[in-house]
């Protein structure tokens, strides 16, 4: 009788020692959030850092030329996209400890709010021009969405802004972008550009990383 | 011969012996390794609890934390007699709700008389990429049965088998690395997080900023949803159940009036009352620097007590949800509820007194 038992848990200790080398990794709820992979280097652009002090274009439109105050020498364009505020680069996926450093404190109190299911804090920064959305992954927060809430910032390749006509995406990004409903959406690596227009002209432009999060 | 026999028995006795011995230490590993949301994800033990309770309930609340959250069970109770029940859960989407309905009616002894569905995963077409641990949060807990099997089907991911859905112990054994004293004092039954589905949280922190909505192409609800609306709908107008919509008051994520417009013709068309409680802020008496535990996104109980006041007055008023508050067996059961929540709101209370923040959030 003891020899069937003890097959029997030979059994099952070959059955979950087989399973356990054979399926995903868990992913069961825990303190992080699943999108970072815990490296805290962000994403290296090749671009050139540059100044985009708000103020200085008092028109509505940008220059289409692509000559701004960044720079954009290469011409393929960089692997990603990445905004500039006050001469800081800003990339997703970014610790924004390393904003905080450069930038210094945002203008408005963080906006905190509990993750609904897992531990830590999902946090919004808002500094000129733009807010900077974070998922909590260890002790650090990382930026998975920028967007513009003002007129007084512009992307750094072609000095679109909030107010910029349509043309000026195309002339900076070109056309290989998805459309849907109003939204242009152009893609580098795992980061998108998203531009929002009516009548023409651009009303919303976020940065994202291609994943989508969702609250509730 | 008889030898012959007497060894067949044997060997059968044996076999059987064996099988129960797997399925009885199978059983064992699996409820010891699986999550007991005592620490940390809570909400984990929510769909779960739903079938501890004894009591038939008059109204059912259905939704994402914005139910859980922001309405007191108990206050139901306290003000109007009201028995109700919350069927809550993280990152609810519009076809878990539809199963949990489905599940709630073949479950509860006697119908109840009003679903309360709170509308904001509308906006949600499809499960995000990564969500598999919400999924969990809303399927791990329904007992197995054909609806259950139905909602995986309608909202599994791309890597996602129904086995481990009916055999958890294969999506969880790598726990037995993190195994610890809660899994053993909690093996038996998993802790108790909220009183008939109401989270309780006591703490306050009041809305400051709040971030600017991010624009959208279109704000069209998707097919999905929609389909499982009016799924919803359907069962709850051949079961004679009076739906109602709503939209908690929560000042962020926004709610763009584009959805409400959809919400509200939607309720027209199909007869229902629709009631987005952010129109109604200021008559419910809701303070952002008082009754929100988050910022705004969550009330807080005291929020929670409030919003059960002013729609458990809709309800009794408008639904004629009976006062069961005479029914002294009803009664004894919600007044031993009310005293639960008492107890741990003064602990709480005391908590935030002494430390700044609470740390009891289960129910004893």
């Amino acid at each position: 009788m003891k020899k069937y038992i003890l097959l029997t848990l030979l059994i099952m200790l070959a059955t979950v020692i087989f399973t356990a080398c054979n399926s995903e990794p868990d992913n069961i709820p825990d303190s992080g959030n699943p999108i970072h992979e815990a490296e805290n280097t962000p994403p290296v652009s090749d671009n050139n850092t540059a100044d985009n002090s708000p103020g200085d274009n008092n028109g509505l439109e940008a220059p289409s030329d692509g000559q701004t105050d960044a720079g954009n020498e290469d011409p393929a364009g960089p692997d990603v996209f990445f905004l500039v505020i006050s001469g800081v680069e800003i990339n997703l996926d970014e610790n924004i400890n390393n904003i905080i450093d450069q930038l210094g404190e945002p203008i408005v109190p963080v906006f905190e709010v509990q993750s609904c299911a897992f531990d830590g804090m999902d946090r919004i920064f808002r500094y000129p021009g733009a807010e900077l959305y974070t998922y909590p992954s260890g002790d650090d927060d990382f930026i998975h969405t920028i967007a513009f809430y003002d007129d007084t910032i512009r992307t750094p390749e072609g000095g679109v802004r909030l107010g910029s006509k349509v043309q000026s995406v195309f002339d900076t990004y070109g056309e290989d972008y998805e459309l849907e409903s109003g939204m242009y959406k152009f893609k580098r690596s795992d980061t998108l550009l998203e531009f929002l227009v009516e009548d023409e002209m651009v009303i919303g432009i976020t940065y994202r990383l291609d994943i989508e999060i969702q609250i509730g | 011969m008889s030898t012959r026999l007497s060894i067949n028995k044997l060997t059968i006795i044996k076999i059987v012996l064996a099988v129960f011995t797997f399925i009885f230490v199978f059983a064992v590993l699996q409820r010891l390794f699986m999550p007991k949301y005592a620490s940390y994800a809570l909400e984990g033990n929510l769909i779960g609890e739903y079938y501890n309770s004894t009591m038939d309930q008059d109204v059912v609340l259905i939704g994402d934390c914005e139910v859980y959250a922001n309405f007191s069970t108990v206050s139901f109770w306290e003000n109007y007699g009201i028995t109700s029940i919350i069927r809550g859960s993280p990152q609810q989407l519009v076809w878990h709700s539809y199963y949990l309905l489905e599940d709630t009616l073949r479950h509860a002894r006697k119908k109840p008389q009003v679903v309360v569905f709170n509308v904001m995963a509308m906006q949600y077409s499809e499960p995000a990429r990564d969500s598999e641990p919400y999924n969990r949060l809303n399927l791990d807990g329904m007992r197995l049965s054909p609806v259950k099997f139905r909602a995986f089907q309608a909202s599994h991911l791309e890597d996602e088998d129904f086995l481990s859905y009916v055999f958890p112990l294969f999506r969880f054994k790598e726990n037995w690395k993190e195994l610890n004293s809660e899994d053993i004092r909690f093996f038996l039954q998993n802790p108790q997080v909220s009183l008939n589905g109401f989270m309780v949280r006591s703490d306050t922190q009041p809305a400051g900023m709040t971030p600017h909505p991010i624009l959208r192409g279109n704000y069209d609800f998707g097919e999905k949803p929609m389909y499982y609306l009016e799924k919803m709908t359907q069962l709850a107008r051949e079961n004679d159940i009076g739906l109602i919509l709503i939209k908690a008051p929560v000042l962020w994520p926004h709610w763009f009036d584009e959805w409400d417009e959809q919400i509200a013709q939607f309720a027209a068309q199909n007869d229902l009352l629709y009631i987005n409680f952010y129109e109604h802020v200021d008559e419910i008496g809701l303070d952002w620097e008082k009754h929100t535990f988050n910022a705004g996104l969550h009330l807080n109980a005291f929020g929670a007590e409030l919003m059960a006041k002013y729609l458990g007055g809709v309800l009794a008023n408008e639904y004629n949800i009976p006062d069961r508050r005479s029914d002294f067996y009803i009664a004894q059961h919600w007044n031993e509820m009310t005293q639960q929540y008492y107890r741990l709101i003064g602990i709480q209370q005391e908590e935030i007194s002494e430390t700044g923040k609470i740390s009891s959030f289960l129910i004893d």
